[in-house]
């Protein structure tokens, strides 16, 4: 990752793009086991449907408070968790910066993710917005917050990737 | 044997022919008899409307359906279809109002689905609905009601029992150590579309065998054919079924605590429900399996799932659940129903 020293670089559009680049490719490659360093120790994930996020209703459909929890789903998913195959492949847009504060740099972006089943047409799994805060976290980007909201409420089945 | 020209296997209670699963005529009388049979059906919680105006759609089988809170103490269920030209007349999920609105020609319906207005009645230059037209005849089509402890439950026929008599005192019992009279919040929902026959997560939900742990604290009743009411840790929840062909059904999850409950017993409820949403270890397993399952029945009507396990043919209640005596009990209590 080309970062340059924290304390000096303004952080770009196109660093932030680079981030997200790389977050996506590492969870399309199915490298589960590098997802996690995606975020910071504390922090706070979520997929939530637009219904319940809408309604101040905390219900999600995934959700992390910690770097930790974010493993535990990794280790449920790669050892105990049955499901048929699949590919997920995720294509995100329409990134805005909307806010930048000492805090972070506060991002809103689309994200779809398509899904495929062996011998089955590809169909979306999920469509929706993510809202971010993005730091700097010893010497790299991560996520603090990740909240995810879906339109696509009426999941196919079952949402088993992350977004 | 009935109409639809079928006939179950001769071990009566270890096999489950897969025709069951996937025949669609079977799938029609079973919306006839059972969905819209003497038999319970889950629309909400009290809790989900709780002012007066307040109103939800639903489907009940394959019927869309309004609740409305149409007084203080009363609930109404009707079929979401205008006595006009049919439309399903109420297009959101939920929502607030003092009438009930067609958009298409401005029929009105009080609260209670009394039809009140109809713009135009006396037409343009006189050429308006005929003089016999009387709107008193022209309400909703209202379906039977029986709130209890919280939980509103319909009924498309004039015989179902009283849900107390339906559930039987066993399931009362159970029923009501959950659904105790208190007040209930709504935490939030989790719908899913399973490509799978309806009765497989009746099926599939008791049983905890394909789940790589062993679990002690999951407490499910299955209240037939509509609703799986779970208590699992602390996590509480109604899991609705609205069936969509012989391969597929909807699931409405609706999570809930109680109104009294500390913010951190809220936040523990809403913890815990992560095992059993869709991207829950545990029915992610069960809706996994049960996509599978079908594709299985699918191609081979004629062949037949063994259901011996737990007490081999008996049919009688366990303390436990492993798979055997609850499916087989759902199905001798379906091929009675049925005709089968």
């Amino acid at each position: 990752m080309s970062e340059g020293p924290e304390r000096e670089r303004p952080l770009t559009r196109e660093t932030l793009r680079n981030f997200y680049d790389d977050y996506i490719e590492t969870l399309d490659d199915l490298r589960l086991g590098e997802w996690p360093d995606f975020f910071t120790k504390e922090c706070l994930y979520r997929i939530i449907p637009r219904e319940n996020h809408e309604r101040g209703y905390a219900l999600c459909t995934m959700q992390a408070e910690s770097r930790a929890m974010l493993q535990d789903r990794v280790t449920g998913l790669s050892q105990t968790h049955l499901y048929a195959p699949r590919y997920y492949r995720r294509f995100l847009s329409g990134l805005r910066i909307t806010g930048d504060a000492p805090e972070g740099i506060r991002v809103r972006q689309n994200v779809l993710i398509v899904q495929t089943m062996l011998d089955k047409q590809s169909d979306i799994v999920l469509c929706g917005v993510s809202h971010d805060l993005v730091v700097r976290d010893a010497g790299r980007l991560r996520f603090k917050e990740r909240i995810v909201v879906f339109d696509s409420e009426m999941i196919p089945t079952s949402l088993i990737y992350p977004a | 044997m009935n109409a639809i020209g079928r006939r179950w296997p001769e071990d009566a209670n270890g096999r489950v022919p897969c025709w069951v699963y996937s025949d669609p005529e079977v799938y029609r009388e079973e919306l006839k008899r059972i969905w819209y049979g003497p038999h319970w059906l889950y629309c909400g919680l009290e809790a989900e409307i709780p002012e007066v105006g307040d109103f939800k759609t639903t489907t009940l089988g394959e019927r869309p359906v309004v609740l409305v809170r149409s007084a203080a103490e009363e609930i109404s269920v009707f079929e979401n279809r205008c006595r006009h030209r049919g439309l399903k007349f109420c297009q959101t999920r939920f929502g607030q109002a003092k009438e009930l609105l067609c958009p298409h020609h401005q029929w009105t319906y009080d609260l209670k689905g009394n039809l009140i207005r109809v713009p135009f009645r006396r037409g343009v230059r006189r050429r308006g609905m005929p003089a016999d037209f009387d709107p008193k005849a022209f309400g909703l089509h209202k379906v039977r009601v029986e709130v209890v402890n919280g939980v509103v439950w319909a009924s498309f026929s004039t015989e179902t029992r009283p849900f107390r008599e339906y559930l039987g005192e066993r399931f009362w019992e159970h029923f009501t150590r959950i659904y105790d009279g208190r007040k209930l919040s709504v935490l939030g929902y989790h719908r899913q579309h399973i490509p799978a026959n309806w009765k497989l997560v009746q099926e599939n939900d008791p049983t905890g065998a394909n789940a790589k742990q062993s679990r002690t604290d999951l407490k499910l009743i299955t209240v037939f054919p509509s609703v799986i009411l779970q208590h699992d840790l602390n996590s509480l929840a109604t899991r609705q079924i609205a069936p969509t062909g012989s391969h597929g059904f909807d699931l409405h999850s609706t999570h809930w605590c109680y109104a009294d409950d500390t913010p951190e017993m809220r936040l523990r409820r809403t913890r815990q429900a992560s095992l059993f949403c869709p991207s829950g270890f545990l029915p992610a397993d069960n809706v996994e399996v049960m996509a599978d399952a079908q594709q299985g029945f699918a191609a081979a009507p004629d062949d037949s799932a063994l259901v011996t396990m737990a007490g081999y043919r008996a049919i009688e209640n366990t303390p436990h659940m492993v798979p055997g005596a609850a499916i087989r009990g759902m199905y001798r209590y379906w091929r009675e129903v049925m005709d089968l």
